[in-house]
């Protein structure tokens, strides 16, 4: 199989001072495959994903190295063409579920806005893709009419997931997906990871955790550290 | 959202003395008792009751139908004066504060300049060089009055635009436009409609003195600013024809305040769910 993402000695440093902010990274991923970030807080983690992301200002911080999805480079794109990748191509589980939604819009209107950023479908058609998502995570339709502050940071952080699946994207980085969870949430949420590896995406897996990424089967990266394999 | 409206008092209160307002401003011709601007000299400082309920002014003219007229003035000018400033502000405050660089800092300075000139001289300038009319007022109002609003709707923009959501979205792919107009003005909607609605007042207020000065309407128009000037010359002989466009004033003032600050609690999210 081919190599899907490919990550050659990244690093972010301010652009101003040259200052390293993260360490140097480099890995390959493949579709199917997992690989965890792992590291202490602020060792430049989720540095490295928002530069994969295409997040980082450019005036601020200067990224050096190379990312390319399946061959093609995502450095130096521009904006138009990373916005197009980002969502549909690479999506992000966020940190903490409970910010990461609008809180004046429905729950149904953010997933149809999302897969209308990407795809020429009608409202009717987003929504109904949407539900479909969230059954598979096994959720009620009823949520879509649900305000964000009625749902339970588990529930949201299955949603959020049901959004980054909906689109069905190639690599799916979870961002400290299970911080703000307990115990038992963030069991649920790791093995809706596992089934997503299962159906063939690439995870990238950002954790304090080790036995998280353990759990999940990852080979894992320490940030500013050694890299071990499995 | 109706039916909330009906369960807050404070809502239902501002909202009756606004309705009050606008079915006066509405039906001025035909609740007037007498005609407006018919003088009748030797009929003047008449006491209230029989043809004129609240008697008659300096000229003999009936001072409740004034004030009904008056109400038209007033409204006619406030209304649309705020509708071109919020729409104006929201769009231009949310979009400098979202796209930054460039966009906002010629933003900010035109702001400066703008911010640099009381409003009395926008208006008095304005209305000196177009001459008076609801028109010229109108825009003397927006020029005097849409830098401050849009300066603020950009400090609330670029409070929203840090939050996580809008980052997510970014992440998910979404437009700027998409997330200016889908994300960040229904946000930082109820702090506009709260600011705006209490603006209604400032604004009755505002174009009363323009009156007050002669800036307004042309001479003799019934508006509640210029009947306050007229009746300020007599006030030791006549004090009570000073009170009535006064709590006009006040009233309208009190009514718009009161439903602004009662709709921003129904329009918030957070008490959606209870």
């Amino acid at each position: 199989m081919s190599a899907f993402v490919s990550v050659q000695n990244l690093s972010v440093a301010l652009a101003a001072t040259g200052a390293v902010l993260s360490p140097e990274v480099s890995f390959v991923l493949e579709s199917g495959a997992s690989l965890a970030l792992v590291g202490d807080s602020g060792c430049g983690k989720t540095m490295c994903v928002n530069a994969i992301l295409g997040m980082l200002n450019k005036r601020v911080f200067s990224v050096s190295g190379q990312i390319a999805l399946n061959g093609q480079s995502l450095l130096n794109l521009p904006e138009r063409e990373m916005r197009a990748i980002r969502g549909s191509k690479i999506a992000l589980i966020p940190q903490n579920p409970m910010t990461a939604f609008d809180p004046s819009a429905k729950i149904g209107a953010q997933i149809a806005e999302t897969v209308m950023a990407h795809r020429d479908i009608s409202r009717a058609a987003a929504r109904a893709l949407g539900e479909q998502a969230l059954h598979t995570l096994g959720l009620q339709k009823d949520v879509t009419r649900a305000y964000p502050h009625m749902l339970s940071g588990g529930m949201l952080q299955r949603i959020a997931i049901a959004i980054a699946l909906i689109l069905e994207p190639e690599l799916v980085i979870a961002d400290e997906a299970t911080t703000a969870l307990d115990v038992i949430n963030s069991r649920l949420v790791l093995d809706e990871l596992l089934k997503l590896k299962a159906r063939g995406v690439a995870l990238l897996f950002i954790t304090h955790r080790a036995r998280e990424a353990e759990y999940c089967g990852c080979g894992m990266i320490h940030m500013g550290g050694v890299a071990c394999e499995d | 959202m109706f039916r909330k409206t009906l369960k807050n008092p404070q809502a239902v209160t501002g909202l009756s003395l606004i309705v009050l307002f606008l079915m006066a401003a509405l039906f001025a011709p035909a609740l007037a008792p007498n005609e407006p601007d018919k003088i009748d000299i030797l009929a003047k400082y008449l006491p209230p009751g029989g043809a004129f309920p609240l008697g008659t002014d300096g000229l003999g003219r009936c001072v409740l139908s004034r004030l009904l007229y008056g109400a038209r003035s007033s409204m006619t000018i406030a209304m649309p004066s705020l509708a071109i400033v919020g729409l104006c502000g929201v769009v231009l405050g949310t979009s400098a504060a979202y796209l930054g660089g460039a966009a906002e800092r010629v933003f900010i300075i035109v702001c400066d300049i703008f911010m640099a000139f009381p409003p009395l001289v926008i208006a008095i300038s304005l209305v000196g060089a177009l001459g008076t009319g609801i028109v010229n007022i109108v825009a003397a109002v927006f020029f005097s009055a849409w830098v401050w609003f849009a300066r603020l709707v950009r400090t609330w923009a670029l409070a929203e635009k840090g939050k996580d959501y809008i980052i997510s979205s970014q992440i998910a792919g979404c437009s700027r436009t998409g997330i200016i107009f889908r994300h960040i003005i229904p946000n930082i909607l109820p702090q506009c409609v709260v600011f705006l609605s209490t603006s209604v007042a400032s604004v009755i207020i505002m174009v009363s003195g323009f009156a007050f000065l002669g800036l307004g309407f042309p001479a003799g128009t019934a508006e509640w600013g210029a009947i306050l000037n007229e009746a300020q010359a007599n006030f030791h002989t006549h004090p009570e024809i000073l009170l009535y466009p006064g709590f006009c004033i006040l009233l309208a003032a009190v009514g718009f305040n009161l439903f602004g600050e009662a709709l921003r609690d129904i329009v918030t999210p957070e008490g959606a769910g209870q």
